[in-house]
């Protein structure tokens, strides 16, 4: 990829958290994000899959500026976000907008849907006050929905229709890169479909970039051009969508992967169940291919081909 | 399984549950029948709002203050339960029938241990204490839990939400119920330990012979776990019949949508199949099929007139279209 292409490049980002230990007062630093370096292209939709407590969430605020990252740049249009101050930030926040999981959550119950859009508006003078009940209606209906539902109240709205208003609230600002933080997850089978089908529209006539967050592969596969898997804070593989689930290497991928039905028939080998390794390969402690060498450090990224990387020591020897 | 040869551990007529609010009242579940046989799991699946929870809430009499159900006929093992009072009803409950709830956490008492969790269970199955340490070892190993010393003397708060339903599944393991109603158990669970906990139901149906009502929005774990699947639809179930059936020729449109739908993200499909509009209002439900605003194939009768139930009693549809073919 090159320096044009790229909107956004994070390099050896690391969050860490100060946790409790063991003895009262003592702490000992939690690293949630863990030296990940990955970019995001202009109209690109990259995901971010792993499960809970893979350090996902924390990357994705953490690039926003949320958290403040430990170590690593977040270069966006050329800029390393993370030695700005909150004045210099805020044009970049203005650019970078955030969907979120739960919808009813991230909604003042007390503002009406106008209120919800038009409170950006006037935050950052986009336009005349004037023209703000223009813009939210035309944001209501870019997003599928009814402008007479702006005066409706955050609990008077189905998952779905919520949902589309968050997706509506992030746009107003016409941002180059959006965030969305396992925003299908909550929702039903079938209204899934219509929130993933009005993404890949908007990506498509806007020329968004998205940072997809999810733990559901099926659903990264199907919205997203390139896909990172993350385990306990480190990034495992990346790729292009195709290579990473056709073509994965990493062991921890492949059991993402697995099906419910290899599952009931016996046909895998058995995970684990064993929290993560502190030292070593992450993995490692679950990984059904593990050799001595994998306890000794985490292993370094390893090009596989052209855009395909695996952070894996036996990713040439594994039988697939 | 209705007319089979073994008794049915649960059967339910015409279930109908109302929630009172300020507005009135509304009926969520509008009149649901459900056999389920010794030794089998139906799948009972629909989006949220359907009314599937509530079903399984109904049956166990665990409704909050503001719901009741009416004019039900609900028995347990051929047993009226209707005729019980609230303090026959506990006794079943939480010995013969038991329920496991989407937050394994929830489900604790945080102040306790694992030990006590499981020592609560085996006393309330055996009636006595001897032996309890070795059976609540048993049970967390049947499930998968390497170091079961280790993990009993936990607290609720220090175990993951993978490992709650692992020690929970235990629990029922132990306590060796009739009829397990399981709601949404993996929902919120990440994929491999989802997968990892469904092949766990499976192994514990066998070994139980019990009865299992499993309550999920996901098609593609109910057909690859159930025995037979129940399809609910704005508090009615709109198709009911063997899994591999309804997941092969599903005969109802919202059937077949929400299969498209689960399908369609595993095929990479360019464009995802979408079920258009969203759950009918039930305080003031359209006349006639209440599917059939959101019906693709939707003719002018839907519109008028309630489809009946069509179809033989091991695979029935409650469509119009099923009186054209």
């Amino acid at each position: 990829m090159t320096a044009e292409q790229t909107l956004l490049k994070l390099e050896n980002l690391s969050v860490a958290f100060a946790v409790s230990g063991t003895e009262i007062g003592s702490h000992r630093r939690f690293r949630a994000v863990d030296d990940v370096t990955i970019d995001v292209a202009h109209s690109e939709v990259l995901g971010l899959v792993g499960e809970s407590g893979s350090g996902k969430t924390t990357l994705a605020k953490a690039l926003l500026r949320l958290y403040r990252p430990n170590a690593g740049r977040i270069l966006y249009r050329g800029v390393d976000l993370a030695s700005l101050g909150e004045r210099a930030l805020k044009p970049y926040r203005r650019d970078m907008q955030m969907v979120f999981q739960d919808p009813l959550s991230s909604f003042n119950p007390r503002h009406t849907v106008f209120e919800a859009l038009a409170i950006p508006l006037r935050l950052h003078r986009i336009c005349p006050r004037s023209e703000i009940p223009e813009r939210v209606a035309e944001t209501l209906k870019r997003v599928g929905l009814s402008p007479s539902l702006k005066d409706r109240y955050p609990h008077e709205l189905s998952g779905g229709q919520l949902q589309r208003v968050a997706i509506g609230r992030a746009l107003t600002l016409s941002p180059s890169l959006l965030v969305a933080d396992e925003a299908v997850s909550k929702l039903d089978v079938s209204v899934r479909a219509q929130i993933l089908n009005l993404l890949k529209d908007l990506r498509e006539s806007l020329g968004l970039s998205i940072l997809f967050i999810t733990h559901d592969l099926h659903v990264a596969r199907y919205l997203c051009d390139r896909v990172g898997v993350m385990y306990f804070g480190k990034l495992v593989e990346v790729g292009e969508t195709d290579q990473v689930f056709a073509a994965s290497r990493h062991p921890y991928t492949r059991a993402l992967l697995g099906t419910l039905e290899e599952e009931l028939s016996g046909q895998r080998l058995e995970e684990t169940i064993a929290p993560p390794s502190a030292t070593g390969c992450r993995y490692a402690s679950r990984c059904p291919y593990r050799v001595e060498r994998c306890a000794t450090a985490h292993p370094p990224m390893e090009v596989v081909e052209n855009g395909h990387a695996v952070a894996c020591y036996r990713w040439r020897e594994l039988p697939w | 399984m209705s007319g089979g040869p073994a008794e049915p551990v649960l059967e339910v007529r015409d279930l109908r549950t109302r929630f009172r609010s300020r507005g009135g009242s509304i009926e969520v579940v509008r009149g649901v029948d459900l056999t389920v046989a010794p030794a089998e799991m139906l799948g009972l699946i629909g989006e949220s709002g359907s009314g599937k929870t509530v079903t399984g809430l109904s049956i166990l009499r665990l409704l909050p203050d503001n719901a009741e159900t009416t004019n039900t006929t609900l028995r347990f093992k051929g047993q009226d339960l209707d005729s019980l009072g609230e303090e026959q009803f506990r006794a079943l409950r939480g010995r013969r029938l038991a329920m496991i709830f989407q937050n394994p956490v929830g489900a604790f008492n945080p102040a306790k241990r694992i030990d006590w969790h499981l020592r609560e269970i085996i006393r309330r199955r055996t009636g006595q204490d001897a032996r309890w340490s070795e059976l609540a070892r048993d049970a967390l190993v049947a499930v998968g839990i390497p170091q079961p010393d280790r993990v009993l003397r936990l607290y609720p708060h220090q175990v993951s939400g993978g490992m709650a339903q692992r020690i929970l599944i235990a629990m029922v393991l132990a306590l060796e119920p009739d009829l397990i109603v399981a709601d949404e158990p993996t929902t919120n669970l990440d994929n491999i330990v989802e997968r990892q906990i469904l092949a766990l139901f499976r192994k514990l149906q066998s070994r139980l012979n019990a009865a299992f009502i499993f309550i999920t929005h996901d098609m593609s774990v109910a057909a690859a776990l159930c025995d037979r699947i129940a399809v609910m639809y704005a508090g009615q179930i709109v198709e009911v019949g063997p899994a591999h059936e309804i997941f092969e020729a599903p005969r109802h449109p919202y059937t077949q949508g929400l299969i498209a739908t689960a399908t369609a993200l595993k095929q990479k499909a360019p464009r995802l199949k979408e079920i258009k509009g969203e759950l009918p209002n039930l305080a003031s439900p359209p006349p006639g099929c209440l599917f059939a605003p959101r019906c693709p194939q939707a003719m002018p009768q839907c519109q008028e007139r309630e489809p009946p139930v069509h179809g033989e009693a091991s695979h029935l549809v409650r469509c119009h279209l099923e009186a054209q073919a």
